[in-house]
């Protein structure tokens, strides 16, 4: 009963503010009647933009929006970012590089860590780390980290491929060969 | 010949024993009255029948004294003498923690580096002499950085300069090329260390470690002859002697080096003929065995230096710790001379406590140290005008960060002997970050104060327990077992089994969108539903929060708001065994048993357990076990076994994209959304946990770098009235406002879009500007619900409507 109250008198408060909106507005008592278009193209909204937390859609008519509160509108769901590129990551990488050549993987994988420690979600180190486990012939490890660095890669063609031909050759050196080929041809659509 | 035969034999009778000579005297006064040829004879007889017994009693008396003597000296040498070779190598493990990384864009203020330099124990000074030093220009940091063993190589010492602006490191310039460094670490903090079990601290040191002036102090006051004498300084008992009678009561001890570190050794200062034949019989065969310098280096490292808590203070490395917080080689004379001060009586010379006593003992110290030349005349008038300079208290020991060492020690077990851990000197590097361990000790404590005082709660009747993981890395930067981080004892984190609650629910959903039937706005039923379980009478009739049905709801809002009634009916439209098999992928040891409350979380575990399900959600699907190890050192610094990263990929990527904008929604909109006024403008995502009857509160969530589990509850387990929400909700909050740097982010999928749809009803919306009951969420949509949407006409909104079904004022009550 309360409830109904409240809504009666929320709903002529917009009735009343936006009178020229309201013949678009469907009624707020009847259960919605969703709007059946037949159309098979699903109705997509591209990427989501930042917007201001203020609804700025509202053009009231006359000086007594003045009294309507500001809403909150929740901010869209944020998607990871690329990371800078960093002194410091690229001098561990270049000591990875060097102690892998120098035949020291576990020392090339500490740096590597390292450096994921300071950008955990940047694609090439846990490419990095995924060639490293690669060589330390850790195949599982490989194929995983691969995986990893692929949830982060994003778009990024390169990283995606390189990604997958870690994983396919870590299928191979497991005798997995079919898997191998599937890793190959993900591999060559990038 | 026969006179001074007789004389001879007079002298040998003195010589024997009074018995002795009283007979042969009888025997002579009763030979003078016979011949004395005669006499002679047989008194010369009889003495030596008597002479030979003597002596032969006496040589065989002397050999089995000889003999025991022997034995007794070679038992000593079989069973004390290795005990000092044991005792050198004997070294306790040593934990750290992460050390802090500087880099041109890392995180740091000057005040926060400020802070850690003088926790790692370096000294402000106006120049940087020495490593340990540093000094501080408003945003610029100067630091002579010490040298330290890690476990991926040397970090060799080096003087760098620091600036920072607005939170980050801005420049890092070695001062002593005047290039700029990429990287470079601090030396850890020392956490702790694990003890052969006698309650003894110790930090060893090699002679080269120990300033020369302490070596030569040392010597010039307890032993000056301590290079020329055999263990046992004769002369020097002599000497003490005669100044004891002089002086009338013992003034002058005149032990040696050997002689003191023996008995320090021994410790019980009981003064039994045993223990000082034994303390001189072990100093001879020691200095027989060992060089000077040997005994000298195990010297300092066994000398009781004083006593805090339970811990007894053994060594100068550890007493240099104890009383400066800083390593033994950093030590000027003026503090040198202190330790030497506490040689005399640590508890009686302690510092802290009589400082006055002590500098004046002190300064005699520095006289007596310049006159053997240990110090030159210009070194003691500098350092008699110093002051004390001990630290005001000592610094950590292990009981400190006693909850950490747990998880710690616990996961060291899996993979090492414990008398390894408890014998060679290991040097483990832990991945605590000590700034993140204070801020969620203060934060427990205080929150707890506070829901108490807000809930009408009595003082002190909630604990809590919480744990903190870096998302990528899963490392355990942090971990509360209780409200007073101090005390030591039971570590709710790690021992704790409670009801997890709705905590569970985030699983049942995974696990809907796993079978590829379900999407983000799927239409679950809420309608009452009884299910009969295997091996119960009862039937179950799982109820919602408000003891309300709606009929329907779209599936998004039903765990944003933590609905019970329409998460039962997807998961028993899913399969419990499915769900259970999720919970247990994300990182459980065993899959919990398939009964359908199971759902609503009736299984019990402990926050630990909680910490990696939550964190495997947090890597998106990716499991990586929790780890408090990075690496473990030998005493020779030669890596032992390193604990790398691993990864698996236990959940799809369309899946987790699904729920973690979930979970984001739920403290957006649903039962976490205090969160908006907590931490506002900084996007998180997590779920409330409460158990039936208010006996648990429980929130677990995480930021773009760091996931969270806090529980808070009673001992005793009884109702507290608290919820997920109000229990457990503000403690994570106020943690992860402090520590958490990279909001939450969803990783990049190109199979879902962003779809906007109403709150309410979940209807997908097209063409609608943004509303306050609208959210976008990553969706992939089956062709039914692709035809089912609202249009707007271009530039306008859907307003809120269909509140009658219940959820917009139900969702406002919290879980």
């Amino acid at each position: 009963m309360n409830k109904q109250k409240h809504l009666l008198l929320l709903s002529f408060l917009i009735l009343f503010l936006l009178p020229a909106c309201a013949t678009s507005w469907p009624d707020p008592y009847e259960k919605p009647k969703p709007v059946v278009v037949s159309a098979p193209e699903p109705v997509f909204i591209p990427e989501p933009t930042p917007e201001p937390p203020v609804v700025e859609t509202m053009a009231l008519p006359d000086s007594r929006v003045g009294t309507a509160t500001p809403i909150e509108i929740p901010a869209p769901t944020p998607v990871i970012e690329a990371e800078p590129e960093l002194a410091a990551v690229v001098a561990l990488r270049g000591q990875a590089q060097s102690s892998l050549s120098n035949g020291e993987p576990a020392m090339a994988a500490a740096s590597i860590e390292r450096a994921l420690r300071i950008q955990a979600k940047n694609p090439i180190l846990w490419l990095d780390l995924a060639e490293i486990r690669f060589a330390q012939q850790e195949f599982t490890q490989a194929e995983n980290t691969a995986k990893k660095a692929l949830a982060y890669a994003g778009n990024k063609r390169d990283i995606n491929k390189q990604a997958w031909t870690v994983i396919a050759n870590s299928r191979y050196a497991r005798n997995d060969k079919d898997g191998g080929l599937r890793a190959e041809a993900e591999a060559a659509r990038f | 010949m026969t006179t001074s035969k007789k004389k001879n034999t007079k002298k040998t009778q003195k010589k024997t024993s009074k018995k002795v000579i009283k007979k042969s005297v009888t025997k002579k006064k009763s030979v003078k009255k016979s011949t004395k040829k005669k006499s002679s004879k047989k008194s010369q007889s009889l003495f030596w029948k008597w002479f030979k017994r003597v002596f032969l009693f006496g040589l065989i008396l002397g050999l089995i004294v000889l003999i025991l003597l022997f034995l007794y000296t070679h038992h000593l040498y079989k069973t004390e003498v290795p005990k000092f070779e044991g005792r050198r190598w004997s070294v306790p493990a040593e934990f750290y923690a992460q050390p802090q990384e500087l880099y041109v864009g890392a995180k740091a203020s000057a005040s926060g580096l400020e802070t850690d330099l003088l926790d790692l124990g370096y000294k402000r000074s106006s120049r940087i002499n020495a490593p340990g030093d540093f000094s501080r220009q408003s945003n610029v940091i100067k630091v002579y950085v010490r040298e330290f063993q890690f476990w991926d190589g040397l970090q060799a010492s080096k003087q760098l300069q620091i600036t920072t602006r607005a939170g980050s490191v801005t420049e890092l310039k070695n001062l002593q090329t005047g290039r700029n460094e990429a990287i470079f670490r601090l030396d850890p903090l020392s956490i702790g260390r694990l003890f052969p079990g006698d309650g003894e601290e110790r930090i060893i040191v090699k002679l080269s470690e120990v300033p020369i002036e302490l070596q030569q102090g040392i010597i010039a006051i307890e032993d000056r002859k301590f290079y020329e004498h055999f263990g046992i300084d004769l002369k020097g008992i002599v000497r003490a002697l005669i100044a004891d009678i002089k002086a009338g009561a013992m003034v002058q001890g005149a032990s040696t080096l050997t002689q003191q570190m023996v008995r320090s050794y021994y410790f019980n200062n009981d003064k039994t003929i045993k223990r000082k034949v034994n303390e001189v019989l072990v100093t001879i065969l020691l200095e027989r065995k060992y060089e000077k310098e040997e005994l000298l280096e195990t010297y300092f490292n066994e000398i009781f230096m004083g006593q805090s808590g339970g811990r007894a203070i053994h060594g100068m490395g550890m007493a240099s710790r104890h009383y400066f917080n800083k390593p033994l080689r950093e030590l000027k004379p003026h503090e040198s001379a202190v330790l030497i001060t506490l040689l005399r009586g640590p508890s009686y010379y302690n510092p802290r406590r009589y400082p006055e006593r002590v500098l004046k003992r002190r300064n005699l110290v520095l006289n007596i140290m310049h006159e053997q030349g240990a110090i030159s005349e210009e070194q003691r008038d500098f350092a008699q005008l110093q002051p004390l300079t001990v630290s005001e208290k000592p610094p950590a020991g292990i009981s400190d960060y006693g909850a950490y060492l747990d998880i710690v020690k616990q996961q060291l077990k899996r993979d090492y002997a414990e008398e390894d851990l408890n014998t060679v000197g290991l040097k483990i590097f832990t991945t605590l970050v000590p700034v993140t361990q204070k801020i969620a000790e203060a934060s427990v404590k205080k929150g707890l104060e506070k829901i108490e005082k807000a809930n009408n709660l009595k003082a002190n009747s909630l604990q809590a327990a919480a744990i903190i993981t870096s998302v990528d890395g899963a490392e355990i930067q942090a971990l509360v077992g209780g409200r007073e981080a101090s005390f030591e004892g039971f570590n709710r984190a790690l021992n704790a089994k409670r009801q997890i609650g709705s905590l569970m629910k985030p699983f049942v959903y995974l696990a809907a969108f796993e079978t590829g039937n379900y999407s983000i706005n799927s239409t679950l039923k809420d309608e009452p539903i009884e299910i009969v379980q295997k091996g119960k009478d009862e039937v179950w009739k799982p109820e919602n929060y408000n003891k309300e049905f709606s009929g329907q709801m779209p599936l998004f809002s039903a765990l944003a708001r933590s609905k019970n009634v329409p998460t039962v009916h997807l998961g028993m439209e899913v399969g419990v065994e499915k769900v259970m098999q999720a919970a247990a992928r994300s990182g459980l040891e065993k899959t919990p048993l398939a009964y359908p409350a199971m759902m609503l979380g009736s299984m019990s575990l402990a926050p630990i357990e909680v910490a990696q399900m939550y964190n495997t959600l947090a890597n998106s699907g990716y499991r990586t076990p929790l780890r408090s190890v990075r690496a473990v050192l030998d005493e020779q610094g030669q890596p032992l076994q390193r604990f790398p990263l691993e990864v698996e990929e236990v959940f799809d990527n369309d899946s987790m994209t699904q729920l973690n904008s979930l979970l984001h929604l739920v403290t957006q909109k649903g039962t976490g959304r205090r969160l908006q006024s907590l931490m506002p403008n900084f996007p998180v995502a997590g779920k409330t946990g409460t158990s039936n009857d208010y006996r648990d509160a429980w929130f677990s969530g995480f930021s773009g770098d760091l996931s969270t589990v806090v529980w808070v509850g009673s001992d005793d387990n009884h109702n507290t009235g608290l919820t997920g929400s109000s229990g457990a909700l503000p403690i994570w909050g106020d943690i992860m406002k402090q520590v958490a740097q990279i909001p939450f982010a969803l990783t990049p999928n190109d199979n879902l879009d962003m779809l906007q749809f109403d709150f309410s009803t979940g209807y997908l919306m097209k063409d609608c500007t943004r509303g306050e009951n609208d959210v976008l969420l990553p969706a992939k949509l089956t062709v039914h619900e692709q035809a089912e949407f609202i249009r707007c006409s271009l530039g306008q909104q859907v307003p809120t409507k269909d509140e009658d079904k219940g959820g917009f004022f139900d969702w406002l009550r919290g879980d």
